[in-house]
């Protein structure tokens, strides 16, 4: 009886520690040192336009309400595809909001330029919108893996 | 006796002729003077005539070559950022462009043009934005939906609606085709939006070395052609047009180095420099109320 009274509280332990140890398993990205290291460490970068929260609303469509934190840039040269976003969403509810119009960002932008400016609309296609727990990324650029790796960097 | 007759005979028939060559001579100067006079008369007459519609197509031409190179076919004033508040631009890449160019500008913590919105996309055309939306479709997005110009300008109500567009249309469907696009589409505008006003603008010219002989590409005199349609059809409808073009052209007729930014490319997007022209042109030229 005592045997398996102990095997039982050893089960019942162990699926404790696995609930607390997925919660401590998700990422937290510092996403505004992501963006300054990336726009202090890529030219490219360096030259567009920090996007503010009128231009979140007017370019992607995303409440702000549903943000706890973001940072992006935008090309101002329209020939330029370019284009950075990284947000944490407030919670998985927003996160798909906000994750379905960045989507919808990259599709038009694609959709655009794929018959006019074919190196630009290549640069799309090696893009994706990608997200982790409650944050969503998208880095449009041929600097994207550098980006990248600068983002993941500040993963903690 | 018949000697002196014969002579006085042939006196007689000699001063005769002489004379009836006279008379003739004043019949013939007479006639001729009355032929010459009746000439004069005619072409004199012709002559006025000739000179009034000589007069009446120099005024023509004058009040022609006035209105050509009125810039807008309405009465105008200088407007300040107020006056775009109610105002939606409306455009292809060219426009993205300037909405970039405003975005930036603004995020500077410049006021450019009050609040202002934009429905702008690359590849835009007035064919085009008459599809149904797709994945492939081009038309803008507004609050990050992807939907047709008139359900934008449903939400949007502007009270005033500018549009360039027609470089993604000349080539691929003709003047006329393209005349007949923007009558349905802007149509389809105003039923969203009653009242709007129109504001067209002439498309901009290439970059004339980027200009290509192959048939269907874009070229300028296939624009300015366009250019003249569109004014005619938006005098017609009682539309505003605003023939920009001109702005942004060098001796050639095609857009000016300076002002274009892929002159390597497609030779049609624009610089700051030509964007900043732009802008105080719209400043400019506003509708009196």
């Amino acid at each position: 009886m005592k045997r398996v009274l102990c095997f039982i509280m050893m089960i019942v332990t162990g699926v404790v520690f696995a609930g607390c140890s997925n919660a401590e398993d998700a990422k937290k990205y510092d996403i505004q040192k992501a963006g300054e290291e990336i726009v202090s460490q890529i030219e490219s970068a360096s030259q567009m336009t920090k996007v503010n929260d009128d231009i979140l609303t007017s370019f992607y469509g995303i409440d702000t309400a549903d943000v706890n934190d973001y940072f992006a840039l935008i090309s101002t040269d329209s020939t330029k595809q370019d284009e950075v976003i990284m947000v944490e969403a407030k919670d998985a509810d927003a996160l798909k909001r906000v994750q379905e119009k960045i989507q919808t960002r990259y599709d038009s932008k694609y959709a655009q330029t794929k018959d006019y400016l074919p190196e630009e609309a290549k640069l799309i296609e090696a893009s994706k919108v990608e997200t982790d727990g409650n944050y969503v990324w998208m880095f449009i650029s041929a600097d994207a893996d550098k980006m990248n790796e600068i983002f993941q960097g500040t993963a903690a | 006796m018949k000697r002196g007759l014969i002579i006085v005979c042939a006196c007689l028939l000699i001063v005769s002729s002489f004379f009836s060559g006279c008379g003739t001579s004043d019949t013939q100067s007479t006639t001729e003077e009355v032929t010459q006079a009746t000439e004069e008369q005619t072409t004199e007459a012709t002559s006025e005539e000739v000179t009034e519609t000589q007069e009446e197509t120099t005024e023509e031409a004058e009040e022609a070559s006035a209105s050509e190179e009125s810039p807008v076919t309405y009465e105008y004033t200088q407007v300040d950022d107020s006056y775009f508040n109610d105002a939606v631009f409306i455009g292809d890449s060219i426009s993205y462009g300037f909405e970039l160019y405003v975005t930036e500008k603004r995020a500077n913590g410049e006021t450019v043009l009050g609040e202002a919105k934009f429905l702008t996309s690359g590849s835009l055309s007035y064919g085009n934005s008459l599809w149904d939306v797709s994945d492939e479709s081009v038309h803008p997005t507004y609050n990050g939906v992807k939907m047709k110009l008139e359900d934008a300008i449903a939400q949007i109500k502007p009270g005033k609606i500018y549009i360039l567009l027609g470089t993604n249309d000349v080539a691929l469907y003709g003047v006329e085709q393209t005349i007949a696009n923007a009558d349905t589409e802007i149509s389809r505008m105003l039923e969203a939006s009653p009242g709007a006003e129109i504001f067209i603008m002439s498309t901009t010219p290439k970059y004339s070395p980027a200009e290509s002989d192959v048939d269907g590409a874009l070229n300028n005199a296939d624009i300015d052609a366009l250019n003249v349609a569109m004014r005619q059809f938006a005098v017609e409808k009682g539309y505003n047009f605003m023939n920009i073009a001109p702005l942004f052209k060098d001796e050639t007729g095609g857009l000016a180095a300076d002002y274009c930014s892929d002159k390597e490319g497609m030779g049609i997007h624009f610089t700051s420099a030509a964007y900043d022209i732009w802008l105080n042109f719209l400043y400019s030229y506003g509708k009196q109320q």
